[in-house]
């Protein structure tokens, strides 16, 4: 695993675009950060909002990046026709599958370091150490979970396409539920979704702890839905990276 | 001995003619509450005031309409109710006797100090008594912490600053290593 990791951590950032891709969501986040500052006096944007639309944007930003690294993991090898010559290597496929997902993690971290200085200077004057926590206890585990998601599908997946259009699916189904107007989400139903979606939930304690100031203990159960979520995926993942298809069926 | 009979029918009839066609209770008889008593917010928080308007009387209110009233004690700033909330007038439809009606009334301040609202309801129909207030809000409208951080501006420089240099770092260490070989 760490012979997989090492070489994918080096295409990555030192040979490949890794860093400058990280520019693009520094440049972003500076244009947010500037943006939410410099117009709260005409929006009347409290600061304790302004500092979780950043924790969500950085969140996000973090979690697709990790998301769809993971989905080109192995699908993307098989794109371009090198998945062979990895599979004629001594590396065991879980090994092959584990050196790939921790570096696609790592894209996560990256994002997460990168924001932790716009989250710092949103956060001066409002004491607001538990938003950078709470970004990182949340962070990691949907970071863990997105990432051995789109790693199962990158297994399954014939190609890029298919592995990135899950990605995309399921992201996109898990995002919405927190998305939706309150009044849509009141009822038992709508309450139960919400705990069930690691990233409803996830949206669910940032709202609380940064914006309501609540503690985090208040909503220590909400983080259930997301602890829960992670080691499903990575069992999922770790049983179907016991065999690599060189072309798998479905 | 008929034609009395005809004359007192005659003088019941038109006493019935000259009565109200039904007694109405006046607006005096109806009560406003108002919920909370104070209210602590910042310029653009919503706000809910909850108002209960009681019909005390013995018969029915008649269409009543509520409105909104926005003070400012001082009398200097600007204190237009219209743009405290979306709808300035609530229309409350007959309340019989001793019926209650409840508006959960938003209200979203549009500028700092303090202020004083009260909910006055008026009879909509003409000769139905006066109108009713109700208790009197105190609010005190603060400024919102804004985002204004000083660090922002510095920090957002910086940090795409840093980034470059480390990924110009890195490949101009790449390129040597790879040279070297």
């Amino acid at each position: 695993m760490t012979t997989v990791a090492r070489e994918e951590f080096t295409d990555v950032w030192i040979r490949g675009w890794g860093l400058w891709i990280l520019l693009g969501m520094a440049v972003t986040l500076s244009s947010v950060a500037i943006g939410l500052a410099y117009t709260s006096q005409i929006n009347l944007l409290d600061a304790r909002e302004g500092l979780a639309i950043l924790v969500r944007i950085s969140l996000g930003v973090g979690l697709l990046l990790a998301a769809f690294a993971a989905a080109d993991a192995i699908s993307g090898e098989r794109d371009r026709s090198t998945l062979e010559c990895i599979l004629l290597t001594p590396t065991p496929p879980r090994s092959l599958v584990a050196g790939k997902l921790v570096v696609a993690f790592v894209w996560w971290l990256a994002a997460f370091v990168v924001s932790l200085p716009y989250l710092w200077a949103m956060c001066v004057g409002l004491g607001g150490s538990a938003a950078l926590v709470v970004a990182g206890i949340i962070g990691a585990l949907l970071a863990v979970t997105l990432t051995a998601v789109a790693g199962t599908a990158s297994i399954l997946s014939r190609s890029n396409l298919h592995a990135f259009g899950f990605v995309f699916l399921i992201t996109g189904v898990l995002a919405v539920p927190g998305l939706l107007p309150a009044a849509m989400m009141r009822g038992s139903i709508g309450s139960a979704v919400l705990r069930i979606d690691p990233v409803a939930a996830a949206q669910h304690v940032i709202n609380t702890v940064i914006v309501d100031q609540q503690p985090l203990a208040d909503v220590v159960t909400w983080m259930i839905s997301p602890v829960v979520g992670a080691v499903v995926a990575v069992a999922v993942v770790a049983r179907a990276a016991r065999r690599i298809a060189l072309e798998p069926r479905s | 001995m008929t034609a009395l009979r005809f004359v007192v029918l005659f003088g019941v009839l038109l006493g019935a003619a000259l009565l109200p066609a039904g007694p109405r209770v006046g607006a005096q008889d109806v009560t406003v509450a108002v919920e909370p008593p104070t209210a602590d917010v910042t310029i653009g928080e919503e706000g809910i005031l909850v108002v209960t308007i009681t019909n005390h009387g013995q018969t029915s209110s008649g269409p009543l309409v509520a409105h909104l009233v926005v003070m400012d004690p001082k009398g200097g700033g600007s204190a237009d109710a219209e743009d405290w909330t979306t709808e300035l007038n609530r229309v409350v439809d007959s309340l019989a006797p001793a019926a209650s009606h409840t508006i959960a009334w938003d209200t979203k301040p549009i500028m700092a100090g303090d202020y004083l609202v009260v909910i006055t309801v008026a009879p909509v129909d003409p000769g139905n008594g006066s109108a009713s207030v109700s208790p009197v809000v105190r609010f005190t409208v603060g400024q919102p912490s804004l985002l204004v951080s000083g660090a922002t501006i510095p920090v957002s420089v910086a940090v795409p600053l840093v980034v470059v240099a480390g990924a110009v770092l890195v490949r101009w260490r790449e390129q040597r290593r790879v040279a070297s070989l």
